[in-house]
């Protein structure tokens, strides 16, 4: 294969200018490039891509923290801690059934009720 | 009318464009024009889609003019970014003419050829040529007009294109091992 085959071939094919009016053409997709407003993917975007690593950064080191101060007499496991969970247990004398009643009745309304 | 000096340097009228400056960005399209035409044309034929992707360079240019530090010449940036965005367009070409082809349909040549030239226009051998060059992909297809239709220097291309210069002489290598190959099966 000859370059200047090639080199003649490209020749009549490429054109020296575009059509008349190009830099008018240009500058008005400019202008309506400028004028456009951000489409919402790229206004989500770009606070995401700042945002997120920080929120990343933010949720390890506190895991981190809840590791470090896990209450394992409590029974709390790794994973709990992971999440940040506590185990809260209740003592079967306090243990009572809650009834609907309990929680909508008039009774609710008492001043100092539960 | 511009309203720029005509002999204003391509960075004073980058310093000015980039400030929004409309007259001086007017200046560097109209001053750069010609080149972008005949870049994007030979990466892509004549029509519509060079028009586009020549106003899509000078946009692109004009988005990175802030980031614009003057390493190299105006006229190179300019080519680099024309010559990225053919590579978006034919990269957009292909996949479309894949999926054409994926349901059947005849995938149209990837290149606008103009039938109404002369007579060396619809010389056989030269429109079987164009064929082959226009069934290259778009990398080989970018070291073949820069290298060989503009004449630029390895050096020039690899900077143009990103790569080192060793992938440039590859690329071209395989780029005429492949049109070889084209024009054998079409003989």
């Amino acid at each position: 294969m000859r370059e200047d085959e090639i080199r003649d071939a490209l020749r009549g094919e490429r054109a020296d200018a575009f059509a008349p009016g190009f830099a008018d053409r240009t500058l008005s997709r400019w202008h309506a490039a400028r004028t456009a407003p951000l489409p919402l993917s790229a206004a989500l975007t770009r606070p995401f891509r700042v945002l997120a690593p920080l929120a990343a950064a933010a949720a390890i080191v506190f895991a981190a923290l809840s590791v470090r101060h896990r209450d394992a007499a409590s029974g709390q496991t790794l994973s709990d801690a992971l999440l940040g969970a506590r185990r809260t247990s209740v003592q079967p004398s306090q243990q009572r059934a809650v009834t609907l009643d309990d929680i909508y009745g008039l009774g609710s309304l008492k001043p100092g009720a539960e | 009318m511009t309203g720029m000096p005509l002999a204003a340097s391509d960075r004073e009228l980058v310093e000015r464009a980039a400030h929004g400056d409309e007259g001086a960005f007017r200046a560097i399209v109209e001053r750069h024009e010609r080149a972008v035409a005949r870049t994007v044309t030979a990466m892509l034929g004549t029509g519509d889609d060079a028009d586009d992707a020549g106003q899509e360079a000078f946009i692109r240019l004009f988005r990175a003019l802030p980031n614009f530090r003057g390493e190299s010449e105006v006229a190179t940036y300019l080519t680099r970014i024309a010559v990225n965005v053919c590579c978006d367009v034919l990269e957009r070409r292909r996949k479309r003419s894949g999926w054409i082809r994926l349901f059947g349909g005849d995938a149209d040549p990837p290149i606008e050829v103009d039938d109404t030239g002369d007579a060396v226009e619809t010389d056989e051998r030269k429109r079987a040529v164009r064929r082959a060059i226009a069934a290259l992909d778009a990398k080989h297809r970018a070291v073949v007009v820069l290298r060989i239709l503009e004449e630029r220097p390895t050096r020039e291309v690899a900077e143009l294109l990103g790569v080192p210069e060793g992938t440039v002489m590859s690329r071209l290598k395989r780029a005429l091992e492949k049109l070889a190959a084209m024009l054998e099966k079409h003989s």
